[in-house]
């Protein structure tokens, strides 16, 4: 069963580290407040930057390796047919909101170049084929579902995104599983796959009021899959990543 | 357990908001529902509702209306005093304001800084699968409420799979979301129907369904809409300066519509909107979300036929979790009108307008 007062408890702790942070940006979350002029965003449970948080960047050739990789993840794991892996991605890529971006890159792209994103693409829909199957509409999946989580009155967000979700939301139980494949550049094992992990359980657990039952990363490149319950030493530790972010500032 | 309800202050001008955060209370699709239920507050505008205060709501429209006619006027000496006659900086026929609208206008630097586009951009529409989940999923959700459809990816596939259709997602025609989601390969429509998959399932697990009468609940539904237009003299040849029309339309939107009951009385559910959101509350949330009050309070001073505005508007960010609770009176209502002033003067180029008369 859930411990009621675990979220309001991590929430408590993460408010009174957050307002010490934001503090020289004013403000509070109450309705009908002005927001501080700066944001501190720490994204995974580190600190990626101050006040930029949501700015649009260039699209780089990470980005699109990584786009790429989360939309055949994606494909794979909806039940959609791949056939030409590279094609269909960037064919589904098209309709999102950066899908100029995507294209116009592409284009971009010497023959060279173009072939080994061809190659690129066909490893990982290996791999993630071989290792996924499309998840049973009953078990409610989510996918790219993003978590923001304001404190200090929106001085500081704790983000993260999960490649998919399933379960009910709590009832009481912990029912939900998020899986999240390495960020962009980022190794998909070791130190920073753990604190994405806990930046996860802390971020479900803080927007739902209950811990996820699992958290999980997967990396496409080696196949590897990390998972772990999310009880309470666990999401200290997260909240402790949180503090050290912050206090690093 | 208790549901953790705060207040804000109402000394500074702004009226009095719950923020939810129902940490110790699951599932959180009872407090949800809960605040859909709740009855309507007393002294509220709600007894607008039931029985209509016509002065008052004369008086908000009017405040309106010459907040708006203030806007044009400055918006056009605005450009006579900064250009010779030319088409370049003519105002826009038509000016829609919405929640993105008032949310740019009242965010303003911060939103701007955030988003790298300044308050006044516009930015032109286009379907994709972020703007075109939202249909998408509503659609699926009725299909599911109607019980044709088990979950919400199964829904999402019923929908998609004839979207011109009698379950599909609404008009058909050029420019319409049914055309732009026919027109698309396997692997884009493939995304678009995981996008509107996971919009769809958080909406489906967001509340209590079975608690709520099927007779007096919308869920998605066409926008409402009220216009009012005017003109303003415009810089023109041989200094004359002939009248220019222009059109403003407020669009009231709400992902989920309760309708009061009918002899709804002082205990009794007075009718709420849920609007779905991105993201985080910001600074401009309140106001936004109340415009589909405002909307309907209008319209109803216009047409007796029309849906009665709601007890409350409730919006609700599931990427973080948070529902506002917006009780809807007279005073959150000025407040509303003020910031569409706003919007209108910024979607126009004209200086910050004062306050509608009744912000006070």
């Amino acid at each position: 069963m859930v411990d009621g007062g675990l979220a309001g408890g991590l929430r408590a702790w993460l408010e009174d580290v957050a307002a010490a942070a934001g503090r020289d940006g004013g403000g509070a979350d109450l309705p009908g407040r002005g927001r501080p002029a700066a944001q501190v965003v720490v994204r995974d449970g580190a600190l990626v930057s101050t006040g930029e948080g949501g700015r649009l960047r260039p699209w780089t050739l990470s980005d699109l390796r990584s786009s790429l990789t989360r939309t055949i993840f994606r494909l794979v794991t909806t039940g959609a047919a791949l056939r030409h892996p590279l094609d269909d991605a960037l064919c589904a890529l098209s309709v999102t909101d950066r899908g100029d971006d995507v294209l116009e890159m592409v284009r971009r792209l010497g023959g060279r170049d173009r072939a080994a994103l061809r190659a690129f693409a066909r490893a990982r829909a290996s791999s993630i084929q071989a290792q996924w199957r499309p998840v049973p509409p009953a078990w409610l999946p989510r996918t790219g579902e993003r978590l923001r989580v304001p404190l200090a009155g929106g001085a500081v967000s704790l983000t993260s995104t999960a490649d998919l979700v399933v379960g009910r939301p709590s009832d009481g139980r912990s029912s939900v599983c998020l899986v999240r494949l390495p960020a962009r550049g980022a190794p998909g094992v070791g130190d920073a796959a753990a604190r994405t992990r806990r930046a996860l359980a802390l971020a479900e657990t803080l927007r739902s009021g209950a811990p996820p039952l699992r958290v999980a990363t997967y990396d496409p490149r080696t196949g590897q899959v990390a998972c772990d319950e999310a009880d309470g030493a666990f999401l200290t530790a997260a909240v402790l990543d949180v503090v050290g972010a912050l206090e690093r500032r | 357990m208790s549901q953790s309800t705060m207040a804000a202050p109402c000394g500074d001008g702004l009226s009095g908001v719950c923020a939810t955060t129902p940490d110790a209370r699951l599932p959180r699709a009872a407090a949800l529902t809960d605040a859909l239920l709740a009855a309507a507050p007393k002294g509220a505008a709600q007894r607008d509702a039931a029985q209509p205060h016509d002065a008052a709501v004369a008086a908000l429209g009017s405040d309106l209306v010459r907040g708006l006619t203030g806007v044009l006027a400055a918006a056009s000496r605005a450009r006579r005093a900064g250009q010779a006659s030319s088409d370049a900086g003519r105002p826009p026929a038509l000016v829609r304001i919405g929640h993105y609208q008032i949310a740019s206008a009242l965010g303003g630097p911060e939103r701007a800084r955030r988003t790298g586009r300044g308050a006044g951009a516009v930015r032109p529409f286009r379907w994709n699968s972020r703007t075109a989940r939202r249909t998408i999923a509503l659609a699926a959700l009725r299909t599911g409420l109607d019980g044709r459809a088990p979950t919400p990816s199964e829904a999402v596939g019923l929908v998609l799979s004839d979207p011109g259709g009698p379950f599909g997602v609404g008009r058909v025609g050029p420019g319409s979301c049914a055309d732009w989601v026919a027109s698309l390969a396997p692997p884009a429509r493939a995304h678009v129907a995981a996008e509107a998959t996971t919009w769809a399932t958080r909406l489906w697990t967001a509340l209590d369904w079975g608690r709520l009468d099927p007779g007096s609940l919308a869920v998605g539904g066409a926008d409402r809409w009220w216009r009012w237009s005017g003109s303003a003299p415009e810089a023109g040849c041989n200094g004359e300066h002939p009248h220019r029309p222009c059109r403003v339309a407020l669009r009231g939107h709400a992902d989920v519509r309760l309708t009061p009951a009918s002899g709804a009385g002082g205990s009794s559910p007075g009718g709420a909107h849920l609007a779905v959101l991105d993201g985080e509350p910001g600074a401009s949330t309140r106001q936004a979300l109340l415009l589909s009050a405002l909307v309907d309070v209008l319209s109803g001073a216009r047409s007796p036929g029309a849906a009665p505005p709601p007890a409350r508007v409730i919006g609700w960010w599931p990427d973080c979790g948070r529902a506002w609770v917006v009780p809807v009176d007279a005073r959150s209502l000025a407040g509303a009108a003020n910031a569409v002033v706003t919007a209108a003067a910024t979607l126009l180029g004209a200086d910050a307008p004062g306050e509608c008369a009744g912000d006070r």
